[in-house]
């Protein structure tokens, strides 16, 4: 068993660590403000490869794996959550939508380069029927080539070229790839809508398909189920960066702050927090380790490690980021300290990869029908 | 026999307060929460009289009970967690002239917050360096040669509605260090030298003002001083001791208006849940949070009726505060988690509430301080 990364991996954890603590840890703080979006960050990304880190090289992608889009995610996610959901959801539909095998046509050709190569966003929308963030029912339908239907909040709807989804024809679940710049697409949202908990560099928002003509479609095969096991890798990695965030403020901040005469890390109850922290965050990462080498070893038992990671990291998240804002006081409530985002990112973070709590109904039924 | 039941004044101040929370407050509440301060609902407040709910009838107050206060608060929470914290800090700095106060401060500030001729009143305890640490603070009270004024210098953080109030109850050192040397004083905003500072930008309670103050040579005049010089502290901590039943009723009404909107919600959703086979989970994850808010209103109520009683009920508010903080944002977080599963948004009243309930475990004593203040108790209950 191997607990460190190869030196590929390790080589480019290293760089994306270098890229958030020049440039993207400082320009979160003015997403968070609503100057610019995570998006603006795109085009750099692209260019380290990182917009097609599953796609191969003759697709125009790093040809990398999942273990590598795990621990980029997880980096990006130290500087901030919804960028990090940005690259997720267009590094999965991507994957997937090449799986389809989108890209051979003529019309879906460009779309594909473009987007393995950086130059345009994907997002993915997989199942949500009703806006269900656990429920694998597509929510749009496809009659005739062209898509109808509605989902309330996506990942990167506003700022993405393309989208990559499942549908249903006649009772048939296929994936479908679609041109949001085209006919039959409409992405306005009102204010309420765009006011998420979370994620709010993401710009997350509805997306609404009235005969929308698809650029490609193709029967399921297994690109929607690896699709949606790559999201809740994708979910865990990200909470865990998230996570690593808020711990790494909550620590420095008990160093510095001064109550009673001495710095607060000088007290018990903070002492145990801290540790309970870093001890949980550490499981969390071994669990999120597992899960992606499953995932790349292709082994059957990759999405129960998947949904353990999930859990994992849904709990560790919400825990690690509480501490640290209690850590902080009265000035972890405000915008001025890193801490409240990703506070408020656990519970948009479903939006991506479901819910643990669906995660949790998996592996009991798993262990169920194990017995 | 404990008896739990309001008498019939303090049921009528809650329904009052109800009807307005769910008649008209709930519909403008999105609005507070882009920042927009409630100026309406602070002046519909007083005119209903809940701003001076403890305050003698004869200056213009309900002189009803914390009972009272803590009931209608909750209503008002259950609404618009910006208003409620609006009224929270006016009613518990008018108590602390009702009962600290001679009468004619009485007669001069607590006239005006109950009209609401004064938007809001404030308590500037806390500074940049005293946060946890409160007896601590540094900001200064020197008396003048001739005794008739005092000169404040200092600066006061985190200040809810400091830049909206009437009048501000600030707390300065005017002796020694330590907890003794502190006075309070009841501070005109318009005298010159007291200025306002940045607007924090928070997380939640958007509608309500949190600001820093500055103390530039203010010349307060000495009959402006509640109480002898050294009991400021007393002041700052009988304020808290009520405080903090409000700062618990007011987490339990955020988080009951979280809970029904979410149970609302879930019922059109049941089919979805069975099919994913979570329906016993929502069930039993509900169960949870409405056993908990329930148990942390008992606690509130317990705290509040000592305090009308006359008994000692530091460590009750400690243990009320703690225990309805926490239970609060579990049940928003809960909330949120599972409004986020079944497509009732990301966004909403919901959400709203988890940002919001979130300070509630921080200000007038974080949890921390509430178990310090517990566990000294009862330390001191055994020797």
């Amino acid at each position: 068993m191997r607990m460190q990364h190869d030196e590929t991996t390790a080589m480019i954890a290293k760089e994306v660590q270098n890229l958030v603590r020049a440039e993207l840890a400082d320009a979160a703080m003015k997403w968070n403000e609503g100057h610019g979006s995570a998006a603006d960050a795109l085009p750099k990304l692209g260019g380290m490869g990182l917009l097609g880190i599953l796609a191969s090289e003759t697709d125009g992608g790093s040809e990398l794996d999942d273990n590598v889009l795990a621990v980029v995610l997880e980096q990006l996610a130290i500087a901030d959550a919804g960028l990090a959901a940005l690259v997720a959801g267009h590094n999965i539909a991507l994957a997937a939508g090449l799986r389809a095998g989108f890209g051979v046509s003529d019309a879906s050709r460009d779309a594909m380069r473009a987007c393995a190569g950086g130059d345009a966003l994907l997002c993915w929308i997989d199942g949500r029927a009703d806006g269900h963030l656990d429920d694998d029912s597509p929510a749009f339908e496809l009659r005739e080539g062209r898509l109808y239907g509605a989902v309330p909040s996506v990942i990167g709807a506003p700022t993405a070229r393309y989208a990559i989804t499942t549908v249903e024809q006649q009772s048939e679940f296929r994936i479908a790839l679609v041109d949001l710049h085209g006919e039959g697409v409409d992405r306005n949202a009102t204010a309420a809508e765009r006011e998420l908990v979370g994620l709010r560099s993401a710009d997350a928002g509805p997306i609404r398909f009235d005969g929308a003509p698809v650029l490609a479609d193709a029967r399921k095969t297994g690109a929607q189920a690896l699709g949606r096991t790559r999201a809740r890798l994708a979910m865990a990695a990200i909470l865990c960066g998230s996570a690593r965030a808020a711990h790494e403020a909550g620590v420095r901040y008990t160093l510095e702050r001064v109550q009673f005469g001495k710095p607060i890390a000088a007290f018990q109850p903070m002492q145990w927090q801290t540790a309970d922290s870093t001890t949980e965050l550490t499981g969390a990462q071994l669990l999120l380790g597992r899960a992606a080498a499953s995932l790349v070893a292709a082994t059957a038992d990759a999405p129960d490690h998947v949904d353990r990671a999930v859990v994992a990291a849904f709990e560790t998240a919400r825990r690690v980021s509480d501490r640290a804002l209690q850590m902080h006081g009265g000035y972890g409530y405000t915008t001025d300290y890193a801490v409240e985002r990703p506070y408020r990112d656990v519970y948009a973070l479903p939006l991506l990869g479901g819910t643990a709590l669906a995660a949790r109904a998996r592996i009991a039924a798993r262990l169920a029908d194990a017995a | 026999m404990v008896d739990f039941h309001p008498s019939a004044a303090e049921a009528v101040i809650a329904a009052k307060a109800r009807e307005y929370a769910r008649g008209t407050l709930a519909q403008q509440a999105g609005r507070y929460d882009d920042g927009e301060f409630p100026e309406g609902p602070a002046r519909e407040l007083a005119r209903l009289g809940l701003m001076a709910i403890k305050s003698p009838t004869e200056y213009g107050g309900a002189g009803l009970t914390q009972v009272a206060y803590v009931s209608a608060l909750r209503e008002i929470a259950w609404a618009c967690g910006s208003t409620a914290v609006t009224m929270a800090v006016t009613n518990m700095t008018g108590e602390m002239i009702a009962t600290f106060g001679d009468d004619a401060q009485k007669d001069r500030w607590l006239r005006k917050i109950a009209s609401g001729e004064m938007l809001s009143a404030a308590f500037a305890l806390s500074e940049p360096s005293a946060g946890s640490d409160a007896s601590s603070l540094g900001t200064k009270a020197v008396a003048s040669d001739d005794g008739s004024f005092y000169t404040l210098d200092g600066t006061k953080s985190w200040i809810t509605t400091g830049d909206r109030a009437g009048v501000v109850l600030t707390m300065a050192r005017t002796g020694g260090p330590g907890a003794k040397g502190i006075s309070a004083f009841l501070v005109d905003p318009a005298l010159p030298g007291f200025g306002v500072l940045r607007h924090e930008s928070k997380m939640g309670l958007r509608g309500s003002s949190t600001v820093g103050l500055a103390f530039e040579g203010v010349r307060v005049p000495t009959h402006e001083r509640l109480g002898p010089e050294g009991i400021g502290f007393r002041v700052a901590m009988t304020a808290l001791d009520g405080g903090r039943c409000g700062i618990g009723a007011q987490a339990v009404g955020i988080a009951t208006g979280a809970l029904e909107a979410l149970v609302q919600g879930l019922g059109e959703r049941k089919l979805v849940d069975r099919r994913l086979g979570l329906t016993q989970l929502v069930d039993f994850r509900i169960a949870d949070m409405a056993t908990r808010l329930e148990a942390a209103w008992l606690l509130v109520l317990r705290a509040s009726q000592r305090k009308d009683a006359g008994l000692p009920m530091t460590r009750e508010a400690a243990m009320a505060k703690v225990f309805a903080t926490e239970a609060a944002n579990f049940v928003c977080q809960r909330a949120m988690e599972l409004a986020t599963a079944h497509g009732l948004g990301t966004r909403g009243r919901i959400a709203r509430a988890l940002r919001d309930v979130r300070v509630s475990r921080i200000y007038e004593g974080t949890s921390e301080v509430q178990r310090i203040v517990i566990a000294r108790e009862l330390v001191a209950g055994l020797g």
